[in-house]
């Protein structure tokens, strides 16, 4: 296939079956999940009688292969210089029209069975709330890489006529420059300090029931070997407790083990890399994935730290673009308006913010603390619960456990408290503006004031009398607070930015 | 020419304290018959149920009657009170580059939109708006569905007015 001289429908290479049998068989789990207790109840009977099992087998596989065949047999495309038209469906026929200038992502992937034979699939996504995409599945790199290069292009022509021309082209084959790598150890490393073990667990949905039967069978089937072992009858409070921790850090460990498999798993052979004005983040130890992010369309760098990794030093930097339509992704990998480096260092960290927002100061800068009037707040009304969970326990249990108890639980709320009134904080300077903020681990936002959508002032009739107000900077890609600071600052740094966006006019996208 | 003059921020207006106009009066009034007349309904259909000479209400509702009128009484007060008291704090300012909504009772808000900003603007009119003379002006930023700049009770032709003042504004196409 060539990108530039196909001016007709055509069919895409049969290689794409595989691909469409996978999704068919995908889309056929999932809701199988839902048929399984009701096949788990049945199905001694009907192993039994007349192997009807290997019947449904057979016809599931033959209604698998044959929809990936017609699925790929009436999937029709044509490309043109300027856009993309696309029929499917076999009973239901869809047509898509795609010009690419509405394009917000090209998106290359490469799932494991496309490994061995070099084919990837190019996913055109659009932005704006009604969301449409356009895959091509089965192609070459090359031929990837060609379409790529066409939509950008004709983007970039397009944006050029429609804006006075401050726009640079960027001649995106030849000046791709890798920013950052993330070795095997710190892929473990992010394992360790960031909880990934989803990305295994969530591919086992399917089998949790089995899973759990299988766990609390095993359980009671131990039962008469532990009291045999501990003497019967005699669960004696040291043995069961020891026994406990035993079984705790034996989870711990295989969590921890998961959860560096699914970092590998899906970060292997991270590259961030800068292409012209674009960033692209490559990883995948299966599946290859490959997400692009523009640079004028990052609008807030994050640094976050987890209580271990502000003890290892190491930080995962967000790149948050505008989100698109109206879904907030909270997952932060399938989320495509986030671009994570994970588990860098410092002053990588640093470099790579740099390179996005210059001459930020996001990890040098003084910070404002916000008034102790916050401590109190949070200690007279949010931690209401946690005194009367206190109180409850110090009625409901004897005097010799109930003081320690309670005191312990009060202790922890405030300590809590105390912290995260300490970690809140803003700072500014001509160009930024930061926020700081966290409990255990700690997190740094950095956003010019250029790309302030609206902001708002709020203040509570006690903060007013307190002279104190809550800040809020509205952003593309999400807000912004910080409570309770001194009125003055907090109505000076909202009028700077109005300022600095009304005045100046600077683009936001 | 560029100018390029150092600014003093405390000396730019500061959004809080910039002088205000008041949406229409009647905003208030419609917000107050609509609570009165749906309480009213509510604690009337239930009165009837309760004095009805056909079917007595079982013993337990009959027993727990008047602490449930006093419950969506008290409701009813509630929010009565809070529209009588924070209806007329709700004002807006236009300006050249931006649009200013203050409002709230107990947190008071003041919601600063730049014009240049807003991708999306339109005039809402419910059933009982429309029949009050009423209109609802939605301005929207790339900020999200949550934080849509809503004036509510802007007499129809004031919204208008606005509405076409933000879309002849040069800076919207900006983005």
């Amino acid at each position: 296939m060539d990108v530039n001289n196909d001016e007709k429908w055509q069919r895409l290479s049969a290689w794409s079956i595989l691909h469409f049998v996978s999704k068919q068989l995908r889309e056929l789990a999932s809701s199988a999940v839902y048929a399984l207790p009701v096949f788990a109840v049945g199905i001694n009977k009907w192993v039994e009688t007349n192997h009807v099992l290997v019947k449904i087998l057979a016809g599931l596989t033959i209604y698998i292969v044959l929809g990936g065949f017609l699925r790929y047999w009436f999937y029709r495309f044509q490309l043109h210089a300027s856009r993309i038209e696309i029929k499917t469906g076999i009973f239901e026929r869809k047509y898509t029209d795609l010009p690419f200038e509405r394009i917000q992502n090209v998106k290359i992937d490469q799932p494991f069975y496309y490994r061995w034979l070099k084919l990837v699939i190019v996913t055109l996504d659009t932005a704006g709330s009604s969301k449409e995409e356009a895959s091509i599945v089965a192609v070459t790199r090359d031929y990837a890489q060609d379409l790529k290069q066409q939509v950008m292009q004709r983007k970039q022509s397009v944006e050029l006529e429609s804006a006075s021309g401050d726009t640079e082209i960027s001649h995106a084959e030849s000046d791709e420059k890798v920013l950052n790598r993330r070795s095997l150890k710190d892929l473990v490393l992010h394992g360790i300090t960031n909880n990934r073990v989803w990305i295994l667990i969530g591919a086992a949905a399917p089998f949790y029931d089995d899973v759990y039967g299988a766990v609390f069978g095993w359980i009671e089937s131990m039962q008469p070997e532990i009291e045999q072992m501990l003497g019967a009858g005699s669960s004696q409070f040291w043995y069961v407790s020891v026994l406990g921790l035993f079984f705790a850090l034996l989870i711990i460990v295989a969590m921890a083990l998961l959860s560096i498999a699914g970092s590998i798993f899906i970060f292997y052979g991270y590259t961030l890399s800068k292409e012209g004005d674009r960033y692209i983040r490559r990883s995948g130890l299966i599946n290859k994935q490959e997400v692009g992010m523009k640079r004028s369309r990052v609008q807030m760098v994050k640094m976050k730290q987890d209580w271990l990794d502000v003890i290892l030093k190491r930080i995962n930097l967000y790149l948050e673009q505008n989100v698109t339509g109206n879904e907030f992704e909270r997952n932060d990998l399938k989320a495509s308006n986030k671009l994570l480096v994970p588990s860098v260092k410092i002053d990588e960290a640093n470099k790579i913010t740099q390179d996005v927002f210059p001459a930020h100061q996001t990890r040098e800068i003084e910070f404002n603390s916000i008034s102790p009037r916050y401590l109190i707040h949070v200690l007279w009304l949010k931690l209401l619960p946690f005194y009367l969970a206190a109180f409850v326990v110090l009625i409901e249990s004897n005097a010799w456990l109930g003081v320690p108890l309670s005191v312990g639980i009060i202790t922890l709320a405030v300590t809590a408290a105390y912290i995260r009134w300490k970690r809140w904080g803003i700072a500014f300077d001509d160009n930024y503006i930061y926020v700081r903020k966290g409990l255990l681990g700690v997190e740094y936002a950095c956003f010019p004031y250029d790309k302030i959508q609206q902001v708002r002032f709020k203040q509570s009739i006690f903060m007013r009398r307190k002279q104190l107000a809550t800040p809020y900077f509205v952003l593309a890609s999400g807000k912004a607070r910080v409570p309770f600071l001194p009125q003055s600052l907090a109505s000076n740094i909202l009028n700077k930015g109005l300022y600095r966006v009304e005045s100046e006019k600077p683009k936001w996208m | 020419m560029m100018s390029n003059d150092v600014i003093e921020t405390d000396a730019l207006p500061a959004i809080v304290a910039l002088p205000s106009e008041p949406i229409s009066p009647k905003y208030r009034t419609l917000n107050l018959v609509i609570t009165g007349v749906i309480f009213t309904i509510i604690l009337g259909v239930m009165t009837f149920a309760y004095v009805q000479p056909w079917k007595p209400l079982p013993e337990d509702l009959a027993f727990a009657f008047p602490f449930i009128m006093l419950a969506i009484g008290f409701v009813g007060t509630a929010i009565f009170v809070y529209h009588l008291l924070a209806d007329v704090l709700i004002r807006f300012t236009l300006r050249e580059q931006d649009l200013v909504l203050h409002k709230g009772l107990v947190f008071k808000q003041v919601i600063c939109q730049p014009i240049l900003r807003i991708q999306h603007i339109d005039i809402n009119r419910g059933p009982i708006q429309r029949m009050a003379g009423l209109a609802t002006l939605q301005v929207y930023s790339a900020g999200g569905s949550a934080h849509t700049l809503a004036i509510h009770g802007l007499p129809v032709e004031q919204a208008e007015t606005m509405r076409q003042f933000v879309l002849n504004h040069k800076d919207l196409t900006l983005g």
